[in-house]
């Protein structure tokens, strides 16, 4: 793969304190080439938040939290970078937006006072060059007018807007990597399609990676270039985006896809659901494979872990004891060809 | 926002009112006649009722009240029973070392209380932290009253530094006034300070987990900043409200500590004039305390104002 941005490397998570021995990520690598939209998706508790908030370091100082492994940016191990060099790091090489633009804008604070609080920390630029940058970000981000509204206070934005000042604020210390956490889950389904199509636009033009989280796979087929699928706090799949939707080895990724709502899907009475709930962490880690209570296929061998053993192409990871022949069904299959 | 101070005012003039009606009809209604007071041991059953007639307390209630009523919208209340002396010239002296002793220690409670709150929220999880959070909830349950009486006993007892009594007015010098308001005013600040800290820091815990820190975060915000730019402002807008609620007991903790250091306030006078029933004093008392808690809440709706722009927009 060419330029290797960010490398992480078994990274796990757990809880220390009370509550020990919980570990929300475990063991989780993938990595992120320069300009790449990664997502990571899965259901809600299953750990892709803690793993993006681990990248940009929220959790590093918090007791309750013990990180491990390696998370290299540009070769360097954050994990290990101190808390000065990862302030300086934080909004401007990495940035991050939230899942609820509602409460992630101080609500006391000017728009444009946010943006530039963050270009004075990471930029040189001086009092009128940083209101002329905050009115260009807030144009690119498509916020009408921007010269009047740059005074606005956060109540005075929709939603929508909020989640844009975001972005032009995620923007301001020109970051390589963007994190995403569910920037669209809040939003209504047009403004979904816009913020997406503008964190598309977005990526290209400042050549920046995106690791973008959600649980839905519309959005991955929108957006991605590479997958990760986690369960439990696991990586169960991952690959090409392509790869991962037309033939999802792993049966969590099927019946994620299979659940999706869609106009022109195959008619069936209900829309599929995946039985049962996710594991409770906190209980202590199930043994064997986590998707097992839950999995249509299960069978002995499921009460050993199985590994995330590549298919083929070496790309393709899944961890199954099926791989490479889960056996679908039929209107698993046309939801892909949907998709695609 | 005008029609929002608008609202406030009405709500403050109703306040106003339904006060008046408790301070005239709680005293009017409480046992016991004040021309028997009045006369004491003089006191026989043709005399009480000559003076019952002429300060007007056989007409009916409601009359009564109107009477009142009219007078003290013109500014008049009454004499005192006790001293014949104006209500209204009792309570010009008996104010300033009230408004003195109150308003220092509630401004440098505050002062002292938001530093510390911030700080102990901030560093929830430092080793520092527990024991002094619970050393707040000790000062919570220490009475005013016994800190005043401690503090009594080593500075002017032990120490012999501070008076341990009286008030020097400040056009009797600075420095007397100074001196003599140094211990009330601690034990006012000292009986303040617990409870405004806890509050402070159980509102800058809340503030630390909105996603608004998170964001200022990740944007690289150094953590002094992140308390001072986004949790403090944040804070103060509930911790307002709380400094107003608790005027109450600003005035009662005043009244205590006027009593101890023998300040001739507004406290001392109001309790003097409840043991000798003198009505128009203890209205009068009332109506003062009434018009403080009423105002200082005007301030702090006017606060919200400046601190929030929600509420300057709606």
């Amino acid at each position: 793969m060419t330029d290797l941005l960010l490398d992480v490397r078994e990274l796990s998570v757990s809880l220390a304190g009370r509550g020990a021995g919980a570990t929300l990520v475990d063991g989780v690598s993938f990595s992120v080439a320069a300009g790449e939209v990664v997502c990571i998706v899965g259901e809600s508790g299953c750990g892709k938040t803690v793993t993006a908030r681990s990248i940009i370091g929220l959790n590093r100082t918090d007791p309750n939290f013990e990180l491990s492994g390696n998370v290299a940016f540009r070769g360097q191990n954050l994990l290990e970078l101190d808390e000065e060099s990862m302030r300086r790091l934080r909004g401007g090489s990495i940035a991050m937006i939230f899942q609820d633009p509602m409460s992630s804008l101080n609500p006391l604070q000017r728009i444009g006072a946010q943006i530039d609080e963050a270009l004075s920390i990471h930029t040189q630029l001086d009092r009128t060059a940083r209101r002329r940058r905050t009115l260009e970000l807030l144009a690119e981000v498509g916020i009408p007018s921007p010269d009047t509204r740059i005074d606005d206070y956060p109540h005075q934005f929709s939603g929508g807007m909020r989640q844009r000042a975001m972005i032009a604020l995620a923007l301001a210390g020109n970051p390589a990597l963007l994190i995403a956490d569910e920037p669209t889950t809040a939003l209504d389904v047009t403004m979904q399609k816009q913020i997406l199509l503008l964190i598309k636009r977005l990526r290209a033009e400042y050549a920046m990676a995106v690791i973008f989280i959600t649980h839905d796979l519309g959005v991955v087929a929108e957006i991605a270039d590479r997958v990760l699928v986690m369960y439990a706090g696991r990586c169960v799949e991952s690959g090409p985006v392509r790869d991962v939707l037309r033939a999802p080895q792993h049966p969590y990724t099927a019946r994620l896809l299979a659940s999706i709502p869609a106009a022109n899907r195959v008619k069936t009475r209900r829309l599929p659901t995946i039985k049962g709930a996710t594991p409770m962490l906190a209980d202590g880690r199930p043994k064997g494979c986590a998707f097992r209570p839950r999995c249509d296929f299960a069978f002995e061998q499921c009460s050993d872990e199985p590994p995330l053993a590549p298919l083929e192409d070496g790309a393709h990871l899944s961890r199954c004891w099926l791989v490479p022949s889960v056996e679908r069904s039929p209107a698993d299959l046309k939801i892909v060809e949907v998709l695609q | 926002m005008g029609t929002y101070l608008l609202g406030r005012m009405l709500g403050g003039l109703a306040t106003l009112i339904c006060v008046s009606a408790l301070a005239f009809f709680a005293t009017a209604l409480a046992p016991g006649n004040p021309a028997a007071v009045l006369l004491g041991n003089m006191a026989t059953p043709e005399r009480v009722e000559a003076v019952t007639r002429q300060m007007g307390l056989d007409q009916p209630l409601p009359t009564r009240y109107l009477i009142w009523l009219r007078e003290t919208v013109q500014g008049n209340l009454g004499t005192s029973n006790l001293s014949f002396k104006p209500v209204n010239d009792l309570l010009m002296t008996a104010l300033p070392p009230t408004l003195q002793l109150a308003f220092s220690s509630l401004i440098i409670a505050v002062v002292i209380a938001l530093p510390i709150g911030l700080l102990l929220a901030q560093n929830e999880r430092r080793w520092w932290s527990r024991p002094v959070s619970a050393l707040i909830t000790v000062g919570i349950s220490v009475p005013g009253f016994w800190v005043g009486l401690l503090l009594i006993i080593t500075f002017s007892v032990w120490l012999k530094l501070l008076p341990s009594a009286g008030y020097v007015p400040l056009s009797r010098g600075v420095w007397g006034n100074f001196r003599s308001m140094i211990l009330p005013v601690l034990t006012l600040t000292i009986y303040l300070v617990p409870p405004l800290v806890r509050f402070v820091r159980m509102t800058a815990l809340e503030v630390l987990r909105e996603g608004y820190v998170d964001t200022a975060r990740a944007k690289g915000v150094k953590p002094s900043a992140i308390l001072m730019r986004h949790v403090a402002p944040n804070t103060m807008i509930t911790t307002v409200t709380y400094i107003g609620l608790q005027l109450g007991v600003l005035i009662s903790g005043a009244i205590v500590i006027e009593v101890i250091f023998s300040i001739p306030g507004l406290g001392r006078l109001g309790m003097n004039a409840v043991l000798n029933r003198d009505y128009p004093v203890i209205q009068g008392v009332v109506l003062v305390a009434a018009c403080g808690y009423v105002l200082v809440n005007l301030l702090i709706d006017l606060a919200y104002v400046l601190i929030d722009p929600r509420v300057r927009t709606q």
